[in-house]
C-alpha cells in the first residue's frame, strides 16, 4: 500500500463550502473590493490600501461576530469612514484634497460686506404731470394697442 | 503731445459742437433724400399710404445716415491721425506702475457656459498679467450662477485644477456660486459687490467668451487711474477664434470696419460713451452707490428684470456726474461671435427684449441727452427691421392696387389738370444710389485704408484676400439682411405685443446647423418669401424685379443658414486665405494658449461623480463656508430627495432635485455614506461604484 502523504493546510486558506458560507464569502469579497475602490480613489498607495484594508476587514468581523448582524458592505465602510477620521484623513477635507492632487485654498476670501440698493423706479419727466401716464408706463400695453391701431389704419386705407 | 488731465474738461463743449454738425449731416441729405422719395410715387406722397411711406422711409434714410457719417468721421480721423480727445492718450510712461492700494477684481459672470473654454480663458488671462509683473494688483472672480448641476460640479473640478497651475501667483482666482439667479448677470455683478466690492476699486467685467491681454488690463487701470472722473472704461473687442463661415466673415468685417467705427463712436460720444457690458473696466464705489438697477414693474418682456442692463449703468454712471468712455484705439481685448446664424438670432432676440424694455427708461428724469439718444439708437436698431418690413409691404400694396385698380386721376379732389399716377422711377434709381453709397461707403473707405496702410493688408491675406473677402462680405451681409430683417421684425412684433417668443434649446451640432434645424426655424420665412414673389409677379411683375434681391434671400434662407454655420465651408475659405484676421497670421500668446488649453480633454464630472468620488465630494464640501441648517420642511423635502436617490438611483432626479443636494452639505454627507454601502446590485453601476475606483485628478 503506497505511503500517501498528507499535506497540512492551514485551515484559514481552505476553500470556502456550502452555501450559506460561498455567500458570506460574495459579501465579503465585495466588502473589500468596496473598501479598496474608496482608498484607491482617495489616492492611498497600493501598499497603504491593502494595510487599510486588512484592517478594516479584521474590525468589521469582529464587531460582526461579536454584534451578529449587518451586511459586510456597510459594516466595512462605516469602519473605513470611521478609521479615516480617527486618523485624521477624511475628515481633514485638505488631507482629503492634497491626496487627490488638488490644493486647498478658500474658494472665496472673507466677506467684506456693502450694501448697494437701487433707486426706487425710474423717476419719469412726466411723472405727476399726467396721472393716467403712470399706468401706460407701467405695462406699456398702450404701445401694443398703437401698433394695432396703425395696422388697422393701414388696412382702412388699402381698402 | 501728452494730454494732461486738465486738457479734458472741455470735452463736453467739443461734443455738443460735434453732435451738432452730426445732426446736421443727417438731417439735411434725410429732408433731401424723402422728398425724392415722395417724387417717387404716383400721387407724390399726398395720398395717406403714401404718406405713411415717405415718414417711414424718412426714418430708415436718418438711421442708416447715422451709421454712414458715424464711419465717415471715424476714417477722417484714422487717415488724418487727428484726434486729441483719444482717452489713451492721458497717460504716459511715468504713469507705467499701479498703485498699490488701486486693487482690480476681474469678474467673469457666468451661466451654463462652456467650463473648459471660461478656465481656458480664465487661465491665459493670467498668465498675461502674470507678465506684465502687475498681476498682484488684480484677483479674478468666477462668478458662477445656479444652472445646470453638473456644470457646477465640472466648474468646482476646474477651478481646483486651475489654483495648482497658480499656486505662487499673488494674483488669485476665486469661484463663487450663487444660490439664486436673481436680477441675471446684472444680479450676479451686483451680489460680488455687496460681498467684495469694497475689496477693490476697480473691476474689470468680462464675458465667457472674453479675452484680454495682461498689457491691456494695465493700460485700463492706468487710464481709470489717471483721471478718477471716469466711471466706465470700455475697450472695442475684436473678434476671434472662431471656425463657421458666418463668425469668419464676422471677424473680418469686425477687424476691418470696426477700429472706423469706434473712431467714429468716439468722435461724438467723447465721454458719454456706452458700457457694452463686458470688456470694460469700472470704478466699483460710484457704481455700487449708484448703478443699482431696480427690476421694472409690470410683466416680461416690457418689464421686470432688466436685460440690456449695461445701457443703464452707462445712464446712471453719467447722470451721477462720472465720465464713461470709449477707449477706441486698445488693442488686445477680444471676444467670439456667435458660430450659426440661429445662434446669433437667439442673441439678438434676447438683445431686442432688452432694448425694448429701455422704451420705459427714455424719459427717466436727470438722464444726460446723449444717452437717451443711445437708449434710442439701441431701440431703432431693432424697430428699424419692423420698420423696413413695413416699407416693404406698404410699397408691394401700393404696387399691387395700381395693377388692379382703376387709377385716380383726381385724387385731391374737383382739379381743372388730372394727376397722372406715375412711378417716377429715374428717382427711385437716383434714392437707391444715394442708399447703396450711405450702406457700402464706410465698408469701402476702410478696406481702401487697409490696403493701402503700409503692410496692413498682408494679415488680411493681401490685396488680392482682402479685395476678394471684401466682396464676399458685402454679398453675404446682403443675402441675410432680409432674413435678419424678418426674424427682428419678429421679436420686436411680439415684444410690443408683450408676448415672449420661445425658443426650444436648440439641436446644434459639433459642425454647425443641421438641415433640420434650419427648416424648423425658416421655412415661414422661405414660403413667406415664395408667397410674396409669386403675388408680386403675377400682378406687377416691373415691381417683382425691384423686390427680387430680398425674395432671393429669403428663399435662399435655409440653405444659406446651414451653409454660413458650417465650419469646414470656414476652414475651406480661410485654406483659401479668404477672411484671414491679423490675429491668425500672427496670433497673440494669450490667445495660443487659450486654444492649447481649450484643446486639452478634461476628466468627465458630473452630480454623481460629486456624491460617489471622494475627493470630488470633499471638494464640494470645501465650498461651504458654514453649514446652515435647513428649516424642518426644507430638510424634509431633501430627506426625501436622498431616500429617491438611494433607492431609485441617480437618474431618477432631476436637475432642480440635484442642485438642491449639491446646495446642502448634509444632504450630501449622507448620500455620500449610503451609496457607498450601497449592496451589490444595478444601482451601484448606476452610481459608477467600479471595482476600483480611478484617481480623481490625473
Amino acid at each position: 500500500m503506497k505511503n500517501k502523504t498528507e499535506i497540512p493546510i492551514y485551515p484559514r486558506f481552505l476553500p470556502v463550502s456550502g452555501e450559506n458560507a460561498v455567500q458570506e464569502d460574495r459579501q465579503w469579497q465585495m466588502a473589500r473590493d468596496r473598501v479598496l475602490a474608496y482608498l484607491n480613489a482617495l489616492d492611498f498607495s497600493a501598499v497603504e490600501a491593502l494595510e487599510l484594508c486588512v484592517s478594516v476587514m479584521d474590525r468589521a468581523r469582529t464587531e460582526r461576530e461579536h454584534n451578529g448582524k449587518g451586511e459586510p458592505v456597510a459594516a466595512s465602510m462605516q469602519i473605513l469612514r470611521r478609521m479615516l477620521q480617527e486618523n485624521m484623513v477624511a475628515s481633514d477635507l485638505g488631507t482629503a484634497l492634497e491626496n487627490g492632487g488638488l490644493p486647498v485654498v478658500p474658494p472665496v476670501p472673507e466677506l467684506n460686506r456693502a450694501s448697494m440698493i437701487s433707486e426706487h423706479p425710474f423717476p419719469s419727466l412726466f411723472s405727476g404731470m399726467f396721472p393716467f401716464r403712470k399706468k401706460a408706463n407701467r405695462t406699456l400695453q398702450g404701445f401694443s394697442c398703437l401698433l394695432m391701431m396703425i395696422l388697422l389704419a393701414f388696412g382702412y386705407f388699402i381698402l | 503731445m501728452k494730454h494732461t488731465t486738465d486738457d479734458f474738461p472741455q470735452w463736453p463743449r467739443v461734443a455738443r459742437r460735434r453732435r451738432l454738425i452730426l445732426l446736421v449731416l443727417i438731417l439735411l441729405p434725410t429732408i433731401a433724400a424723402t422728398g425724392y422719395m415722395a417724387q417717387v410715387l404716383p400721387h407724390r406722397g399726398t395720398t395717406p399710404m403714401e404718406l405713411a411711406v415717405v415718414l417711414i422711409f424718412a426714418l430708415l434714410y436718418g438711421w442708416i445716415s447715422i451709421g454712414f457719417w458715424t464711419a465717415m468721421a471715424g476714417c477722417l480721423i484714422r487717415i488724418t491721425g487727428r484726434e486729441p480727445y483719444r482717452i489713451s492718450r492721458i497717460v504716459g510712461p511715468e504713469d507705467a506702475d499701479i498703485p498699490e492700494d488701486a486693487r482690480t477684481a476681474i469678474i467673469m459672470p457666468i451661466y451654463n457656459e462652456d467650463v473648459q473654454r471660461v478656465f481656458a480663458g480664465i487661465a491665459s488671462i493670467h498668465e498675461s498679467l502674470a507678465r506684465t509683473g502687475q498681476g498682484g494688483r488684480f484677483d479674478f472672480y468666477i462668478l458662477s450662477d445656479p444652472g445646470d448641476p453638473d456644470i457646477w460640479v465640472q466648474e468646482e473640478m476646474a477651478w481646483a485644477q486651475i489654483q495648482r497651475r497658480i499656486k505662487d501667483s499673488p494674483c488669485r482666482i476665486y469661484y463663487r456660486q450663487r444660490r439664486s439667479n436673481t436680477k441675471r448677470k446684472s444680479g450676479n455683478v451686483a451680489d460680488f459687490c455687496r460681498r467684495w466690492g469694497r475689496n477693490y476699486r476697480y473691476m474689470v467685467v468680462l464675458d465667457a467668451d472674453s479675452i484680454m491681454t495682461g498689457n491691456t488690463l494695465v493700460q485700463m487701470i492706468r487710464i481709470m487711474e489717471k483721471r478718477p472722473r471716469i466711471g466706465i472704461l470700455q475697450t472695442p473687442p475684436k473678434a476671434v477664434s472662431r471656425d463657421s463661415l458666418i463668425a469668419r466673415i464676422q471677424q473680418f468685417a469686425n477687424h476691418v470696419y470696426g477700429p472706423m467705427f469706434a473712431a467714429g463712436l468716439n468722435y461724438w460720444q467723447l465721454g458719454d460713451s456706452q458700457f457694452w457690458g463686458h470688456n470694460a473696466a469700472i470704478r466699483i464705489e460710484p457704481f455700487m452707490k449708484h448703478c443699482a438697477l431696480p427690476r421694472l414693474s409690470g410683466r416680461p418682456p416690457l418689464g421686470g428684470d432688466i436685460l440690456s442692463h449695461d445701457f443703464v449703468e452707462s445712464a446712471l454712471m453719467r447722470k451721477a456726474g462720472y465720465e464713461v468712455w470709449l477707449a477706441c484705439d486698445l488693442e488686445g481685448s477680444y471676444e467670439e461671435m456667435p458660430p450659426t446664424l440661429l445662434d446669433e438670432l437667439k442673441r439678438d432676440r434676447r438683445w431686442c427684449q432688452g432694448n425694448m424694455q429701455h422704451m420705459r427708461l427714455l424719459f427717466t428724469r436727470g438722464l444726460y441727452g446723449a444717452h437717451r439718444v443711445l437708449f434710442l439708437s439701441g431701440i431703432m436698431s431693432y424697430v428699424s427691421a419692423l420698420l423696413w418690413f413695413l416699407f416693404l409691404a406698404a410699397s408691394t400694396v401700393m404696387a399691387v392696387l395700381q395693377e388692379i385698380r382703376e387709377p385716380d386721376y383726381f385724387p385731391t379732389g374737383h382739379s381743372l389738370f388730372p394727376d397722372w399716377p406715375v412711378w417716377e422711377t429715374q428717382w427711385a434709381f437716383v434714392l437707391m444710389i444715394s442708399t447703396t453709397i450711405i450702406l457700402f461707403l464706410p465698408k469701402i473707405c476702410s478696406i481702401l485704408y487697409v490696403a493701402f496702410q503700409q503692410g496692413k493688408s498682408r494679415p488680411f491675406g493681401g490685396w488680392a484676400g482682402l479685395l476678394f473677402s471684401f466682396i464676399t462680405e458685402v454679398l453675404v451681409s446682403t443675402l441675410l439682411a432680409p432674413t435678419r430683417m424678418l426674424f427682428h421684425a419678429k421679436f420686436v412684433f411680439m415684444t410690443l405685443l408683450g408676448r415672449q417668443i420661445s425658443w426650444e434649446a436648440q439641436q446644434r451640432d459639433a459642425e454647425g446647423t443641421s438641415w433640420r434645424e434650419a427648416l424648423r426655424f425658416h421655412w415661414t420665412g422661405t414660403v413667406f418669401g415664395l408667397f410674396w414673389g409669386l403675388v408680386v409677379f403675377l400682378v406687377n411683375r416691373s415691381f417683382f424685379w425691384w423686390l427680387s434681391p430680398i425674395l432671393i434671400s429669403l428663399v435662399l434662407a435655409i440653405p444659406l443658414g446651414v451653409w454660413l454655420g458650417s465650419r469646414q465651408t470656414g476652414q475651406w475659405f480661410r485654406r483659401m486665405g479668404l477672411f484671414l484676421i491679423p490675429e491668425e497670421k500672427s496670433p497673440p500668446p494669450e490667445l495660443t494658449a487659450l486654444a492649447a488649453s481649450s484643446d486639452q480633454s478634461r476628466e468627465p464630472a458630473d452630480f454623481t461623480r460629486a456624491v460617489v468620488d471622494p475627493v470630488l465630494y470633499s471638494l464640494h464640501l470645501s465650498f461651504f463656508q458654514k453649514w446652515r441648517t435647513p428649516s424642518s420642511a426644507v430638510a424634509e423635502r431633501l430627506r426625501g430627495i436622498c431616500e429617491k436617490a438611494l433607492s431609485l438611483g441617480p437618474l431618477s432626479l432631476d436637475d432642480r432635485e440635484k442642485k438642491a443636494v449639491l446646495s446642502d452639505p448634509a444632504s450630501m454627507a449622507f448620500l455620500h455614506e449610503k451609496v457607498w454601502q450601497l449592496p451589490d446590485d444595478s444601482l451601484v453601476h448606476q452610481w459608477g461604484i467600479p471595482v476600483c475606483l480611478p484617481p480623481a485628478v490625473p
